[in-house]
């Protein structure tokens, strides 16, 4: 455990930290790349490039020649095809809509991962010579070495391209104004394919040159985005140099903690290194940073300006929700206990949308820590619950009070940081809660789950595992109660866009400049709708944990959020409606439970169906399903209407 | 037959037409002024003739070939540049880079640094560190190294002090005169454009209400500030200051 | 004498090394109806944003009823009684008129679309409006708060003849119920017709301050507006006038 700390010591592990460096440069630059030519903060880089390593490990070891070569090409075609299918039908759509393209797209690459190669750590075979090399008496790996060598040629091979080339000064020139370019006659199109490809085999050369020194795992890779973003997000989006050296940055102070968690001095909870400093270390420089620069940053990053989604007010909600509930009963009372659960874990994905809908669709404020907030929510419900042993109403409200808080902490930097750094921010928040908070053994679970006490009322136990007035489990009793949650929540979101708070949030998302010209208090009304998101992500939390009659970690993490963030997109962001098509369209939920019943299709299909279900209605159906069904009803009794007078 | 022939040009945002059934012409070597109020539809127009603006009706022909069917990529190649009012510039290029972008080769034509003798005194320097005449001249500079046929400059004199614009006149009239350009501009200075300009197409409530020689126009001077002042705004006999 | 309800004394804003305003020196009394002019880019737009908080001032001092304007931001200017209208309108497309005027902070003795006469419109949404009546939408929501003073970005823009009269009658209406009025506007005969005073813009100056009738006859105004009707003898052929203009 414990090791000496000398400067060799030291020395070794900054060359170390060089792989892991270079592997982030190689993303950044390629972020760099794809934001300046199209806009789009491609939150699919670490798995895209994660796919490419894959392709390339399979390749290696099933012995077939220039699997570097191959990989590349694939590397090429991938980044090709994001744009054209992607990111060239949505080159009107909002900031709003190409980020959530872009979290499609991460998770539908995730998806094929792990269909294909499953989840768990795969070997990379090395390209690089694996031999050390004797540096001031250290011996250090020599392909750390060579990474970053790489990582700076490549780098200063991209900053001649943009500056001396016609290609590169075109680049530039569109990002100035497309519009001047377009008058000039440049094809704007053929220069965005051509960076999409420069970005893409940037990433996946160095995904499958690093991939040695880490180890290929889905995960792992796909949210190595968040330093990604980070040095990106310092080098303002447009700076090479910056990005570069932020990222060696990272990736020495990374292996460096490394190496001071294996000091006896270094914080210790039962028995092993304080977990998550590593993720701690990316959220606070971009909190920090983000906050002492304001609003210095690109503008294109801060103005999530409309088109957002459509967000009408609620029609007939009383009598709707009348209808709802008495159809929830009855398919609580009569479906079987599959059908059950899928219909419970439906009502509480409904849940966890009405929170995105509150934040990001009430006040345009694009938070990717819900599951963060929830699992605030759910970790603060176990401890008052199990450690302090407190009977039942006060577990659930201590929970729901913790994420109100946590996510009025995020709504902090909310009132500086707008619009896309927020998104990333949160982003890079989420991961450090799951790994700092939700993964310490001691104020978290560590690696396995906490238990949740069930609710007792008046000594009589209402569990998903328990038999409710002699019927088998889950428990319809239970669902009743997820049910109540779920109305209340479908209530307070309904009254809320009929209020007149609601009515500000809205201009706020509309225009900030014209909410403030008629006197609304934008900060206050941007924390007002963080702490109602929070209260809505916490009711979701403390669910979870009752159904789960545990947290873990694992269930409140990042990816969790993007894809959660998705699927309410997907519904419908701007209204309740939208928020229950949501719920519908959750994983395990009553959609993938009907789809994998009645056509056979594996429920290890179902993230793949989501993220390409997430792309797909990014550019077909902006408003989400829900209005657009609405729209659809509503021409139809027009035209009935019509027929019915003719 | 016309340089550019616009005819019957319907267009606007949305569904909503701005311009309404709009006729004009600039022939080769012609300079030609869109004048009329705010709100008229002159750069609706300039917008829909580059293709920026889409059109709901009419046709637009260069050369005898319509160029309706083409994106405004393409118009550009097949020899109309627009210089809009926002100029559309580069800030972050140099003047140099710029250039280089326009003609594909590292220097101005000659033509173009003898119509613009500062560009060479300005090649490193930033686009955004140019004063707004500065902007202006190499707005028109990097349009005319693409050699078109057709210049379209919309409110060229926006900002610019009367010198500046006074100088900038004879340079559009020596790319008409020397290079057989065609050239269609929107001024808000009437008198200064009559003084320049071979003929006016005067633009009313989205559509084209007059249209003539500079000498027949010019006696309908009163008509034309009427159409920016409001009516007798002008000094006339009748109405002494 | 009475006590003008805005004040404002050489007012100055750079845009990076861009003047945008230059020593402007405007006051508004209770009860005006003050009309802004000037060509495009004369900077009448920016001088409501530098009054309302949206644009940085660079210099110049802003007083409110007596109060330094230039300590608050937008919301606290709004909420003090300085309301405004946009040239975009900026409406708030997911909002009914009447939600869109409920968002206005304060309160209202007569509802403003009674008012305006649009209360038949109140549970429609902006985007079914036509123009003029989404014109008349903000400045319902402008008038919600009861403010003092109303700052208003070329509400004439795109309204047909009747509409404009409309438009001028309401004006009209809001001077006598003792809100003051700035209207910024290309209309002539409404600005020249409903105002008590017209103030002329160009490069960022005043160039003339005074009542209707002197500033329709006002060489320098006809000027600015239809470039100088003077001789050709101040051309430069070769272009070296070019980039000199920052000596003015």
């Amino acid at each position: 455990m414990t090791s000496s700390l000398g400067p060799e010591q030291v020395l070794a592990f900054v060359a170390l930290g060089l792989g892991y460096g270079a592997l982030i440069a190689g993303l950044a630059t390629g972020l760099v790349v794809t934001y300046r030519s199209s806009g789009v903060i491609n939150v699919a880089a670490g798995a895209t490039a994660a796919l490419v390593a894959y392709v390339y490990s399979e390749l290696r070891t099933t012995g077939v020649p220039f699997a570097l070569v191959i990989g590349l090409v694939v590397a090429a075609v991938l980044g090709a095809l994001q744009y054209l299918l992607v990111y060239r039908p949505l080159a009107k759509a909002g900031p709003l809509a190409k980020l959530v393209a872009s979290s499609g797209v991460l998770l539908t690459a995730q998806a094929v991962i792990v269909l294909r190669w499953g989840a768990d750590p795969v070997a990379a075979p090395a390209i690089l010579p694996q031999e050390t090399v004797d540096l001031l008496g250290v011996s250090i790996p020599q392909d750390r070495l060579l990474l970053a060598g790489l990582v700076i040629v490549a780098t200063a091979l991209l900053w001649a391209l943009y500056r001396h080339t016609r290609f590169g000064i075109a680049t530039r020139a569109t990002a100035d104004s497309a519009k001047g370019s377009v008058l000039l006659g440049l094809s704007t199109g053929r220069l965005e394919v051509a960076n999409w490809v420069i970005a893409s085999v940037l990433g996946g050369l160095f995904g499958m040159l690093a991939a040695p020194t880490t180890q290929l795992q889905p995960t792992t890779f796909t949210l190595l985005v968040v330093p990604v973003l980070t040095a990106a997000l310092l080098g303002g989006f447009s700076s090479f140099g910056v990005t570069v050296a932020t990222a060696f940055g990272l990736g020495v102070v990374n292996s460096l903690i490394a190496l001071l968690q294996g000091q006896s001095w270094f914080p210790q909870v039962e028995g092993t290194p304080l977990p998550g400093v590593t993720e701690l270390v990316p959220f606070l420089v971009l909190a920090v940073t983000l906050y002492l620069r304001g609003r210095a940053l690109p503008d294109r990053l801060t103005a999530v300006a409309p088109p957002m989604p459509r967000a009408p007010r609620p029609r007939r909600a009383g009598p709707a929700m009348a209808v709802g509930a008495v159809v929830a009963v009855a398919a609580l009372a009569g479906l079987p206990f599959d059908w059950r659960q899928a219909l419970v874990n439906s009502m509480l994905g409904a849940v966890l949308c009405l929170s995105v809908v509150v934040t990001t669709g009430f006040v345009g404020q694009i938070s990717f820590a819900q599951m963060a907030v929830a699992g605030a929510a759910g970790y603060v419900m176990a401890t008052v619950g199990g450690d302090l042993g407190l009977p039942f109403p006060l577990p659930p409200l201590a929970g729901i009070a913790a994420a109100v808080l946590t996510s009025l902490l995020f709504s902090v930097p909310a009132r500086r940081v707008r619009g896309l750094q927020l998104a990333v921010l949160t982003l890079a928040g989420g991961v450090a809660a799951q790994r700092f908070w939700f993964g310490n053994p001691q104020w978290g679970s560590g690696l396995r789950p906490a238990n949740v006490a069930p609710i007792t009322v008046f000594g009589m136990e209402i569990s998903p595992s328990r038999s409710f007035w002699g019927t088998e489990p889950p428990s319809q009793g239970f669902g009743l109660v997820v049910l109540a949650a779920l109305l209340g929540c479908v209530f307070l979101v309904a009254w809320l866009r009929r209020s007149d708070l609601g009515a500000r949030m809205l201009a706020v998302r509309s225009s900030e400049a014209a909410a403030a010209a008629t006197g609304v208090n934008v900060g206050a009304v941007k924390t007002l709708a963080f702490a109602i998101g929070g209260l809505l992500a916490g009711v979701a939390g403390v669910l979870y944990g009752y159904t789960f009659t545990g947290v873990s970690a694992d269930r409140f993490g990042p990816l969790t959020s993007i894809a959660f963030f998705g699927v309410a997109v997907l519904g419908g962001v701007g209204t309740v409606g939208g928020a229950l098509v949501g719920g519908l369209l959750v994983a395990q939920g009553l959609l993938f439970h009907a789809v994998t019943t009645w056509f056979g299709i594996p429920p290890d299909y179902q993230p793949l169906f989501a993220g390409l279900a997430v792309v797909l209605t990014v550019i077909g159906s902006p408003d989400g399903v829900a209005v657009s069904v609405a729209d659809a009803a509503r021409s139809l009794r027009v035209r009935r209407l019509a027929l019915g007078e003719s | 037959m016309s340089l550019l022939d616009v005819r019957g040009l319907t267009a606007g945002y949305g569904a909503v037409p701005v311009v309404r059934d709009v006729g004009l012409s600039v022939e080769r070597g012609e300079l030609v002024a869109l004048l009329g109020a705010n709100g008229a539809g002159k750069t609706t127009t300039l917008l829909a003739i580059s293709g920026l603006v889409g059109l709901q009706a009419g046709e637009i022909t260069l050369d005898g070939r319509p160029v309706t069917a083409l994106t405004p990529a393409r118009r550009a190649r097949a020899g109309i540049q627009h210089v809009p009012e926002d100029r559309s510039l580069f800030p972050s290029l140099t003047v140099d880079e710029t250039i280089r972008l326009a003609c594909r080769t590292r220097r101005a034509p000659g033509w173009v640094l003898d119509l613009f003798p500062a560009l060479e005194r300005l090649g490193g320097r930033r686009v955004a560190a140019l004063s707004g005449g500065e902007q202006q001249m190499l707005a028109l500079a990097r349009a005319l190294c693409r050699d078109p046929s057709l210049l379209v400059v919309d409110e060229m004199s926006l900002g610019l002090a009367p010198l500046v614009v006074n100088a900038f006149f004879p340079v559009l009239r020596r790319v008409a005169a020397e290079r057989g350009c065609g050239v269609l501009i929107v001024e808000q200075h009437v008198h200064v454009a009559l003084r320049w300009v071979d003929r006016v197409h005067v633009m009313a409530g989205g559509t084209v209400a007059a249209s003539g020689t500079v000498e027949e126009m010019r006696p309908r001077i009163d008509e034309l500030a009427g159409a920016y002042l409001g009516p007798s705004a002008y000094p006339t006999e009748g109405d002494k200051p | 004498m009475t006590v003008p309800l805005l004040r404002a004394e050489a007012l100055s804003l750079y845009y990076g090394g861009v003047c945008a305003l230059r020593r402007i020196d405007v006051e508004i009394m209770p009860g005006e109806l003050v009309g802004v002019i000037g060509p495009n880019g004369a900077g009448k737009s920016t001088l409501l944003d530098a009054i309302t908080g949206f644009a940085p001032l660079t210099d110049g001092s802003l007083t409110f009823e007596g109060r330094d304007l230039r300590r608050h931001g937008p919301t606290q200017r709004a909420r003090m009684g300085v309301a405004r209208t946009w040239q975009t309108l900026q409406l708030f497309e997911d909002l009914t008129v009447a939600e869109n005027v409920r968002t206005a902070v304060g309160r209202h003795s007569v509802s403003p679309l009674v008012r305006l006469g649009i209360d038949r419109l109140a549970e429609r949404m902006p985007g079914e409006l036509s123009h003029g009546q989404r014109v008349l939408v903000g400045v319902a929501r402008a008038l919600a708060g009861s403010p003092k003073l109303l700052l208003m970005d070329e509400p004439a823009a795109g309204l047909d003849g009747h509409e404009r009269a409309l438009l001028g009658e309401i004006l009209r209406d809001v001077v006598a119920s003792g809100t003051s009025v700035v209207l910024v506007d290309h209309d002539m005969p409404l600005v020249l017709g409903i105002c008590d005073r017209v103030c002329v813009l160009d490069f960022g100056e005043v160039i003339t301050d005074g009542p209707p009738h002197a500033v329709r006859h006002d060489p320098a105004v006809i000027a600015a507006y239809l470039g100088a009707d003077e001789g050709e003898d101040s051309e430069s052929p070769d272009g070296s006038g070019i980039g000199k203009e920052a000596v003015r």
